[in-house]
């Protein structure tokens, strides 16, 4: 090993990760010169005043203060954005009720309709996306036009209570179809006096359709 | 009446699997951010950001084979950050008697004349530190002061070790040079 080639590895020698071949040629080649055994020395020297530097200890109870605060400070910042969601919901709310009222008949943005034949059960889940957990929502679901939901012949108008945990919480309605023309689910969630609404379109022919299964991914 | 059961999904992560992470690292997250900021409030509020910053990446951090070189990474960038913004804004909070180097009173109560050669070498040496520029200042703290290798700079600094060696060759030149020209 020559001067150039231990200036290029002075450091990992320093810093003991040089290979064990390559530590043993550094050691010969720094045996036998002064000028690149004294800049190691410079090095060093730096290095152990530059580690010398003090580093005053934090406050008292940095810990423990560091932790609880940063758990208030997550939080807030999830109790910020539910109420950014709440707003969201709000905001939403109105632009439902804005095309139901302006645009009468016309369907739910992002959702199409579905396509049913008479006599036929189709699954339609709801996945509900929550970004928080809802401990008490109230799930309204209205029906109209020629269906009904499997299990609950002649009810249009079903609500019960549960909650939601935070992520994809999926609701399985089977539906059956009872007549053609055109028919409509309306699903209401509510939460602290916040209300969404989802329209699930459909649409019945007099031709027969295969049981089939439709997602609907929804965030709350 | 429920029609199906709902199906949560799991994964939230307990604040208490993210405090066994971090808090064997706290002190040497609080010494980095000493170093970079030669402040002692500062210092803790840029572990604090830390912190707050990572309490939602506990199951990420689980997965981390070597946790303090990758929160050594966290904790430049988010002394960066802070570090540009001050630099953009067009106002700064300067605390009263907020001088670096007037940070620690000498507790003995002596004055410059009595003081060691060794307390003035490292007087010296901070305001050295002070004149590197920003990356000559991180590679020389992480690596003469706290001991990361190489290996290891490179991925908390993004740089290449052959840019890193240079580095730090001539933040030693510069350092060297400033303390000779404050010795005389």
């Amino acid at each position: 090993m020559d001067c150039k080639q231990l200036q290029r590895c002075i450091d990992d020698y320093l810093d003991g990760v040089l290979p064990a071949g390559e530590q043993h040629l550094a050691e010969t080649h720094l045996a036998g010169c002064v000028d690149c055994q004294g800049q190691l020395n410079q090095i060093q020297e730096l290095r152990h005043a530059l580690r010398a530097l003090p580093v005053p200890p934090p406050s008292p109870d940095f810990t423990r203060r560091v932790l609880v605060k940063a758990r208030q400070q997550s939080q807030r910042r999830r109790q910020r954005l539910t109420g950014g969601l709440a707003t969201a919901l709000a905001a939403s709310l109105v632009m439902w009720i804005g095309v139901a009222l302006f645009q009468p008949g016309s369907n739910s943005p992002g959702i199409d309709t579905i396509v049913m034949g008479i006599s036929d059960t189709r699954e339609v889940k709801l996945v509900f996306n929550a970004p928080e957990n809802f401990q008490q929502v109230s799930l309204q679901l209205e029906l109209s036009g020629n269906i009904e939901l499997t299990g609950f012949a002649g009810r249009r108008d079903i609500e019960w209570q549960t909650a939601l945990k935070k992520g994809a919480n999926t609701l399985v309605l089977p539906i059956t179809a009872t007549g053609h023309g055109q028919a409509e689910v309306v699903a209401h969630i509510k939460h602290e006096g916040k209300i969404r609404t989802f329209r699930i379109p459909l649409k019945v022919h007099n031709s027969g359709a295969k049981l089939q299964s439709v997602q609907i991914p929804v965030s709350v | 009446m429920v029609i199906r059961r709902f199906r949560p999904k799991s994964g939230d992560t307990p604040a208490g699997q993210f405090e066994q992470l971090i808090e064997p690292h706290l002190q040497h997250l609080y010494q980095l951010a000493y170093r970079f900021s030669n402040n002692q409030t500062d210092a803790e509020d840029l572990v604090q950001d830390v912190v707050v910053k990572l309490l939602p990446r506990s199951k990420e951090m689980a997965q981390i084979e070597k946790l303090r070189p990758w929160l050594a990474k966290v904790l430049y960038r988010q002394f960066i950050d802070r570090y540009r913004q001050h630099e953009r804004s067009p106002l700064s909070l300067v605390t009263e008697g907020d001088d670096t180097l007037s940070q620690h009173p000498d507790p003995s109560g002596e004055t410059p004349e009595t003081r060691t050669e060794a307390d003035l070498t490292q007087k010296r040496l901070t305001m050295a530190l002070l004149t590197l520029n920003e990356d000559q200042r991180a590679v020389v703290l992480l690596h003469d002061v706290e001991g990361y290798t190489l290996s290891e700079l490179e991925s908390i600094l993004d740089s290449p070790q052959g840019t890193l060696k240079s580095r730090l060759n001539r933040a030693r030149t510069q350092l060297r040079e400033h303390l000779q020209k404050s010795e005389q």
